[in-house]
């Protein structure tokens, strides 16, 4: 869609979408100053989908059939789905190396008896890090916490490293005790042979090329992969001070 | 110089969209389109090609959803309706322009190819365009391919092996059943890729499969080719990276070929332009404005001050494009040559829907590529099932989670704005699993019961909804449906604890989602 296809709206179908778009009194407003203020808000909503690859911009086209904002006919409560579920549990999923995702839930009834006997109790987020697939979370290399509400029940998790293995608990805190509600599976995320080893790449001319040639597009650009600029960066760093000395 | 290999795969997926309870269903459009654009004048041109003896052979992925909608018997005449809808809206258009021929000229070419379209689609397919896709791999020049069974995301459901096995299995058999054929190769949704997924497709026969390229470039391994040979995983699969620049040529919105100044506007349509009362019988109730395929303006700048599109003056820059497509591969195999024991292979992946449907020009300009690699000795079209035969023994590394998505990981399907689904998807699997173990032997009303219980867990999990909704078009048809889906389960779930059936429910819901018929409920069991 583009901007100026609202020009060939009505006021009414305008208005309509104008306040779709949140703005509660539209009467006030010209043909002109609808329009404007829609193309606004789309160049905001354009701005957004930027923000993606290429391949997922084009992708977004093969459904670019019509005007969302005109066909938001679908009734929101629908079809009801539960907000939680009966069994404590806690789901871990990996966004990207430095990302992962955390949903869980708590028996409600367990949950209102804990709040009950303590309605200021603490709850946390243990997150630990781990070398190796077979390692215990005893054996961890580090771990930290992220304190969450009672209510909360989803969280993004920033991982320190890549390359590393990572599980959470969700535990209460009182003073006489710690308890633990559930413990996620573990997840793994993604590192690379080239990741630490940024001087042999440098040192090794045909790998560097190969390398590149890999990452590159015929404009010299680079891909937009946080481990690839990573190492790119590093062996950048190390020409820049080899070269300083 | 030495020769380069160039495997192109073009993948067409659409998500389930059949609506009978609607007689025009906005939605189903998508497919529409995708048949009127992309399907029906790719085949025309792999089939003039094949007529006039050009050798290629290229591999395609067509989506078990995709299938199940093209031979759809609903579906088939309502794309004839759609088809002669837009005839007579082209009609109206040669007589709106007949008072200026540039105009009048670009309709009379969007009528031909409704014409041309309506005449395959009824006469030589009748109205089933999997037998023309059928019939290139009969005659070697296709290779088809499988995608996952609703086209699932597939690292988000790593830790539930059982769904990841369903959607694998029943890709396989959904394949089977339109193409005759079990299929060696294929396309994991999104280039979705995570350690230990080649051994669920290995142990279904499949021989090789595709990533993106950080899925070898960042392995544990140092790996020896690059991204120009494939690798052997564990139990003999291999895994194809796609080659980052040369697909970026085509994909780049920025400055890939199919924004060129010349080429046709893809926004600019009368659907919009034009009066709404005209445009009238062509728009879906009430008054909603889409597109039609008439645009007649072409790219020209990012102004709202377009050229009228001249087709002569893009097809020029076709061939241009063309040739310097194949320029790059050669260029690109050249600066390899020193770095590698054998010729590169390029692994060019594209979404067969970026063809004809947002770059008009797309479908002419791969047939100029596949002629043009017939004339040059130094660009060898070939296949992976081919490049494997020839060479076998490739350096064994285990790929790394990938994707082809932004940042190349799972932030488009886990965002701020999806995230929310996954708890009810998890949960809905679990619960199917659970079902499973319950009534392992159901049949007649509770096994049909048990059986639509498992469609509405894989639909769920399409990767189509979060997608669009972090995209954000389409975001309240997509939440619709995904809640649709997970309700519909819920449901079943319910009443089979309750020991009951909702007859009536499940007939109507059958006849609405009637994806995967023969599916056995018990592929949602844990080994």
């Amino acid at each position: 869609m583009t901007v100026d296809m609202y020009k060939s709206l009505s006021i009414e179908e305008l208005q309509q979408l104008t306040i779709r778009e949140g703005v509660k009194t539209v009467d006030k407003y010209s043909r002109d100053e609808l329009v404007e203020i829609l193309e606004e808000i789309w160049e905001e909503k354009i701005a957004d989908r930027k923000l993606n690859n290429d391949i997922m911009r084009l992708k977004g086209k093969k459904y670019d059939i019509f005007r969302e904002d005109l066909n938001g006919n679908y009734k929101e409560n629908e079809y009801a789905i539960p907000e939680h579920y009966p069994k404590t549990s806690i789901q871990l999923l990996l966004r990207d190396p430095y990302w992962a995702y955390a949903y869980w839930d708590i028996n409600q009834f367990d949950l209102k008896t804990l709040l009950e006997k303590n309605p200021e109790q603490l709850f946390f987020l243990r997150v630990y890090e781990m070398m190796s697939k077979t390692s215990d979370i005893h054996d961890s290399l580090s771990s930290f916490e992220i304190p969450v509400k009672a209510e909360d029940s989803s969280w993004y998790i920033n991982l320190p490293n890549p390359g590393r293995r990572y599980q959470v608990d969700l535990i209460s805190v009182t003073e006489e005790e710690e308890m633990l509600y559930c413990r996620s599976h573990l997840i793994e995320s993604p590192g690379g042979y080239w990741l630490d080893k940024a001087a042999e790449l440098r040192n090794d001319p045909d790998a560097f090329k190969l390398f590149l040639a890999g990452v590159t597009d015929g404009s010299g650009n680079i891909m937009d992969n946080i481990l690839i600029r990573k190492i790119l960066s590093e062996v950048e760093d190390l020409k820049n001070s080899s070269s300083e000395v | 110089m030495g020769k380069g290999l160039v495997g192109l795969t073009l993948h067409a997926h659409l998500p389930f969209v059949r609506n009978p309870a609607n007689p025009r269903f906005l939605e189903e459009d998508w497919l529409f389109e995708a048949i009127s654009e992309t399907y029906l004048p790719m085949l025309r041109m792999f089939n003039k090609l094949r007529s006039e003896g050009v050798p290629f052979r290229i591999t395609i992925s067509l989506s078990p959803t995709l299938c199940s909608m093209i031979a759809d018997k609903l579906l088939q005449s309502r794309y004839i309706e759609y088809a002669e809808r837009l005839l007579e809206l082209g009609k109206k258009e040669l007589n709106r322009t007949k008072n200026q021929p540039e105009f009048n000229r670009l309709a009379e070419m969007y009528c031909e190819m409704h014409k041309s379209n309506l005449e395959d689609f009824n006469e030589l397919y009748r109205q089933n365009i999997l037998t023309g896709f059928r019939s290139l791999e009969d005659s070697g020049h296709l290779v088809l391919i499988t995608t996952a069974a609703t086209h699932a995301f597939l690292p988000l459901f790593q830790e539930y092996p059982q769904v990841v096995n369903a959607q694998v299995e029943l890709a396989i058999t959904s394949h089977i059943s339109h193409f005759r054929k079990k299929p060696k190769g294929f396309w994991l949704p999104e280039c979705g890729f995570y350690p230990g997924l080649e051994n669920i497709l290995a142990a279904y026969d499949i021989d090789y499969f595709f990533t993106a390229s950080h899925s070898l470039i960042l392995a544990d391994e140092k790996v020896e080719r690059g991204v120009f040979a494939p690798v052997n995983c564990d139990h003999n699969i291999s895994a194809f990276a796609r080659d980052y620049g040369l697909s970026q040529a085509v994909w780049s919105e920025d400055d890939g070929y199919p924004v060129d100044r010349v080429y046709r506007e893809f926004y600019r349509d009368i659907g919009f332009d034009l009066d709404i009362d005209y445009l009238q019988p062509f728009l879906h109730e009430p008054e909603v404005r889409s597109f039609t395929g008439f645009k007649y303006w072409a790219i020209t700048s990012k102004s709202d001050n377009k050229a009228v599109y001249d087709p002569n003056l893009a097809e020029k820059r076709v061939k241009e494009h063309a040739s310097n497509f194949i320029y790059m591969i050669k260029r690109k195999t050249q600066s390899l040559s020193n770095l590698l024991d054998r010729p590169p292979f390029f692994s060019i992946p594209f979404d067969a829907e970026l063809f004809g449907h947002w770059w008009f020009e797309g479908i002419s300009w791969f047939e100029q590529v596949l002629r043009l690699m017939v004339e040059e000795e130094q660009v060898v079209l070939t296949t992976p099932a081919r490049y494997l035969s020839q060479y076998p023994d490739n350096q064994q590394v285990q790929p790394v989670l990938s994707s082809w998505g932004n940042k190349g990981y799972s932030s488009v399907w886990v965002d701020g704005s999806n995230d929310w689904m996954y708890r009810h998807v998890h949960k809905s699997i679990d619960r199917m699993t659970e079902l499973v173990e319950r009534f392992p032997d159901q049949v007649s009303l509770k096994g049909r019961f048990l059986k639509h219980a498992a469609r509405e867990v894989l639909l769920a999990m399409a990767s189509d909804w979060p997608f669009v909704i972090s995209n954000g078009t389409s975001v309240g048809y997509a939440q619709h449906r995904l809640k649709e889906h997970l309700h519909n389960f819920n449901l079943v779930y319910e009443n089979m604890c309750r020991n009951s059936v909702n007859t009536e429910w499940l007939t109507r819901t059958e006849k609405k989602t009637n994806l995967f018929p023969d599916i056995d409920y018990r592929i949602f069991a844990k080994e």
